[in-house]
């Protein structure tokens, strides 16, 4: 399927994926707390069932893994996805740093199906159980043999999936034959990330190959600045105390927008184009820019080689999801969102 | 720069303080001004404010800045995040 058809499925209906690129671990043991928390630079004191967002960290403040914390009990699930290159299993380690907890990796007796849609809630209600039509957004809960995620970085409704290999082929035939009824469709990572860019969502392939922080990347809400000790804290309280002096900005422009190409405010240079996309549903095109952080604002003109563009606040779409109540509406039986 | 871009920006900066205090001092968002990035997102994911919380905004940013929001701009669809809460102020938001 094109990434257009599959952006399309994952807008205005259900898609279903594989999540290879997200690994999941188990830590447990009478320290797992201490562990998680020291490695995290998020509060990662959570309750049962509640999820969190947060991210990895090099030395130097760079971005290794965005990773989903979620507590179960008294244990941690930690879903990776990890800067290419990097081996998440040995990277989780190294930052937990402790021999004082079990890691378990999931992936030798589980697989991770995701699915993202403005109707996977009422999708995943008739084919997995209709617990998950009121599981809340960032929670976690265990239902007919499998547990469910809730987050997503589409800005459309969105779960992941743990599932026992076992019961893999009885739980994707529940999923096939339930998704006639809400013309399933196939996802691909490129369509994930490609949701993830259009909703202002990280995307460890994208911005995480990036040489810049959380600070630059506009994902201080990914920190607890009350936190000093996890790998990188050196770096981004330097940072903070000095101010960034880039931040990432997002462009529209009629026309394609060359990635490097500078960016030219009054005639001064103040970025550059790192990204470049066509603009969500095909409207235009989009570019995600480093700019100087005094003009790092949407509402103004500037200008990208030869196209005119617009500095815009992030997202750039309304999502179909907003408009959604489970209460009222609903994709099987025709009653849409006005 | 131009006077004109000059004075954009100035009034930007001025919005975004008060969106920033508003947070800090009306929603209890435990961070401090500067660690609240212009694009994070409100509801949810981000500063994990809620529909209740989106109200309070409002009024406090229309009592403070002496100023009417559009009805279209009081819902979370155009208040996604301390960003777009500027463009609606400013009348400069762009969706699609």
């Amino acid at each position: 399927m094109s990434l257009p058809l599959e952006l399309q499925t994952l807008r205005s209906r259900v898609g279903l994926v594989e999540s290879r690129h997200l690994e999941v671990f188990r830590v447990e043991g009478v320290r797992a707390f201490e562990a998680v928390d020291a490695a995290f630079p998020q509060r990662v004191f959570l309750q049962d069932a509640q999820v969190t967002q947060t991210l990895l960290l090099a030395d130097d403040a760079t971005i290794v893994a965005d990773v989903q914390v979620a507590r179960d009990d008294e244990a941690f699930f930690l879903l990776c996805e990890v800067r290419p290159g990097l081996e998440a299993e040995a990277l989780v380690r190294a930052h937990l740093g402790t021999d004082q907890v079990t890691v378990q990796p999931l992936a030798p007796t589980h697989a991770v199906w995701s699915v993202h849609g403005p109707w996977a809630w009422e999708f995943l209600g008739e084919a997995v159980g209709q617990e998950i039509i009121g599981q809340p957004y960032l929670s976690l809960q265990h239902v007919a043999g499998l547990t469910c995620f809730r987050g997503g970085k589409t800005g459309e409704f969105g779960y992941d999936l743990l599932i026992p290999h076992a019961e893999v082929e009885p739980t994707l035939a529940r999923l096939r034959e339930a998704g006639r009824h809400y013309e399933l469709g196939p996802l691909s990572l490129e369509a994930l990330d490609r949701a993830a860019l259009e909703n202002w969502f990280f995307s460890v392939r994208f911005e995480g190959l990036w040489p810049w922080s959380p600070i630059e990347l506009q994902l201080q809400w990914r920190l607890w600045h009350h936190k000093h000790a996890y790998r990188g804290a050196a770096a981004i309280a330097r940072k903070q105390a000095e101010g960034p002096r880039q931040r990432l900005t997002v462009l529209s422009a009629e026309a394609p927008m060359a990635v490097h190409a500078p960016v030219v405010l009054d005639r001064e240079r103040i970025g550059e184009v790192l990204l470049s996309a066509p603009g969500s549903a095909g409207r235009g095109h989009l570019a995600w820019a480093m700019l100087d952080t005094p003009v790092a604002v949407a509402g103004l003109q500037v200008q990208v080689g030869e196209v005119s563009a617009r500095t815009v606040s992030p997202p750039t779409m309304q999502n179909e999801s907003l408009g959604i109540d489970p209460n009222k509406h609903s994709f099987r039986y025709g009653r849409r969102p006005q | 720069m131009t006077p004109d871009t000059s004075a954009y920006l100035e009034r930007r900066r001025q919005v975004l303080a008060e969106v920033r205090d508003i947070l800090i001092t009306r929603l209890k968002v435990e961070r401090a001004p500067e660690h609240i990035d212009p694009d994070a997102y409100l509801f949810g994911t981000g500063l994990g404010l809620d529909s209740v919380d989106a109200v309070e905004l409002v009024v406090a940013l229309e009592q403070r800045l002496g100023l009417k929001l559009p009805e279209g701009a009081r819902t979370l669809r155009s208040l996604r995040t301390v960003g777009t809460v500027i463009d609606q102020v400013l009348g400069v938001g762009e969706t699609s």
